[in-house]
């Protein structure tokens, strides 16, 4: 991500392409299924940082780059909820109608809440006080989106995103999140 | 708006806080509890029927997960009369938490068993009865707990399914029993060519190489399916054992869980074996067996058997069952539970 960080940046000094810096702050909200089927909701906050024209090529070739934060959680009705959160940054090539976006969230945290659950040490057994734990949970998703027509400011997107929560047990886990949902411009702005 | 959606989102957390409550209905328990124990919560699902007080938990085997086993026999008769706990171990299908690798897996997990014991134990009444079963890799987990201290005196009786207890005499065991299926079946006329293909591969083998070891198990994996495809035992997987699995369960968990975290491996390395200390078993004891078990030859359940100093113990084979007899013929395993339970109770 640093290395396509620093390419952007060195990029728009280029004559042939421009770089904006529209301010642009968008939301979305999207059905987030934990393996589809464990449902969930996520929230997510964009801000595009930066655009990248190519004129040359038209419009459709352009590439914006996003700060991304979001926070989701979703049930496992078998055994246990979760709540969870992650910031990173994304790409989003807007082209047409059919928005791509790829996104890297190196930051985050997750917190699972169990059922009932009792602390067993040596002889002893207690209850537990809002059982569960906390894990660090870097994760990646990635995004086809479709404006909505007769608009430029919302539109519809399929996602998966991936989180991957470390240490998990000795080891680590991924989780699957399969999200749809409604992406907006905040203020009247365009997508 | 914007009020109406923080109560949203407050009364959503609250659903996922308490969607797993406790349901009771009259004798019926019907809930999910974790145990956290040496830095690992594990998910207990405690199912059935309370009102004879008589509790059975169920260890499942390697790679596996506690809810494998809630069909069949388990919700049609045995959740019927007692508790069924159907519990994820360490590491295992849905647990979770943080913990440095022990250096002593098998004994760690061993005392989770009693650690969900005081829970049980906390949790529904000293008075309760608790009976162990543990199937396959749960076998070897499920002996060591009982061959630990004053251990037994926790359990009204063990009841081992496909039950290991010795490693290496499991392994060096397939050849033998492979041989004896591909002769039987030869002799019934049963796919004759293909048994004559296998017997022929089998014969090359050395069962107390190591290098043999993964051609063994490739080889019982044949065995098992032209088993199958003769119709000689039944196929183990039903549609709700899928559904548990794929629904109950959550698959991507399990399997990362089960591919990160095998403890058996760990008894593979060590040779682990409790021949030696089985005598000191002496509480009732059932062992069910499936005669065609390439996985764990039933060889290993007479010499239990024979070994353990137990007044009251009983050994079943099941005539067409491979490794798991309480899916193939799950009505004569509900039955021996049964009446060993109520005659241990």
């Amino acid at each position: 991500m640093l290395v396509l960080f620093v390419f952007l940046s060195q990029s728009s000094r280029s004559e042939a392409q421009e770089l904006h810096t529209n301010k642009q702050i968008f939301y979305s909200i999207a059905y987030s299924g934990n393996n589809i089927w464990n449902p969930g909701a996520d929230f997510a906050y964009n801000r595009i940082l930066g655009r990248k024209d190519n004129p040359s090529a038209g419009k459709s070739n352009s590439l914006e780059m996003l700060w991304r934060a979001n926070t989701g959680f979703y049930l496992d009705p078998g055994s246990h909820g979760a709540l969870y959160g992650n910031a990173g940054f994304g790409f989003r090539k807007p082209g047409g109608r059919v928005v791509f976006t790829f996104d890297l969230s190196p930051a985050g945290i997750y917190r699972s809440f169990l059922t009932e659950t009792y602390l067993v040490r040596v002889d002893e057994v207690g209850k537990v006080f809002l059982p569960g734990n906390f894990f660090y949970s870097p994760g990646a998703g990635f995004d086809i989106g479709r404006k909505l027509a007769g608009t430029h400011h919302s539109e519809i997107f399929g996602r998966i995103q991936v989180i991957t929560l470390i240490p998990y047990n000795t080891y680590l886990m991924p989780l699957i999140h399969i999200q749809i949902g409604l992406r907006f411009a905040a203020k009247g702005g365009k997508l | 708006m914007k009020a109406y959606f923080q109560y949203l989102i407050l009364g959503i957390l609250t659903g996922i806080l308490f969607s797993s409550c406790e349901r009771a209905d009259g004798n019926t328990i019907d809930e999910v509890i974790h145990i956290r124990h040496e830095g690992a919560d594990m998910p207990a699902y405690v199912h059935g029927n309370s009102e004879g007080n008589t509790f059975l938990l169920v260890l499942h085997g390697a790679g596996s997960y506690g809810l494998a086993f809630r069909d069949g026999a388990f919700t049609s008769e045995l959740e019927e009369r007692y508790v069924v706990v159907y519990w994820d171990q360490r590491a295992q299908g849905m647990s979770q938490g943080k913990y440095e690798k022990p250096g002593d897996l098998i004994g760690l997990m061993a005392s989770d068993v009693m650690a969900l014991v005081a829970v049980l134990k906390e949790k529904y009444g000293e008075d309760i009865s608790i009976f162990l079963m543990g199937h396959s890799w749960g076998g070897l987990l499920g002996n060591t707990v009982l061959l630990d201290g004053d251990n037994q005196e926790a359990f009204r009786g063990w009841i081992a399914v496909d039950a290991l207890h010795d490693v290496p005499f499991g392994s060096r065991s397939r050849r033998g029993l492979m041989l004896s299926i591909a002769d039987e079946q030869i002799g019934l006329g049963n796919q004759s060519a293909d048994w004559e293909t296998l017997k022929k591969d089998v014969m090359l083998l050395d069962s107390l190489s190591d290098d043999d070891y993964q051609p063994t198990l490739q080889y019982a994996q044949r065995t098992m399916s032209l088993l199958l495809e003769s119709g000689v035992v039944a196929p183990s997987v039903s549609g709700e054992k899928i559904y548990r699995a794929v629904f109950d369960n959550n698959p991507v968990t399990w399997l990362v869980s089960a591919f990160f975290n095998q403890p058996v491996n760990t008894a593979i390395e060590q040779d682990y074996s409790l021949t030696s200390r089985l005598s000191g078993l002496s509480l009732p004891v059932l062992y069910l067996h499936g005669k065609y078990d390439v996985s764990v030859p039933p060889v290993l359940a007479e010499d239990a058997f024979r070994r353990i100093s137990s007044s009251d113990k009983k050994l079943v084979v099941f005539e067409h069952s491979i490794h798991h007899p309480h899916d193939t013929e799950p009505g004569l395993f509900a039955s021996e539970v049964i009446h060993f339970i109520e005659r241990n109770r």
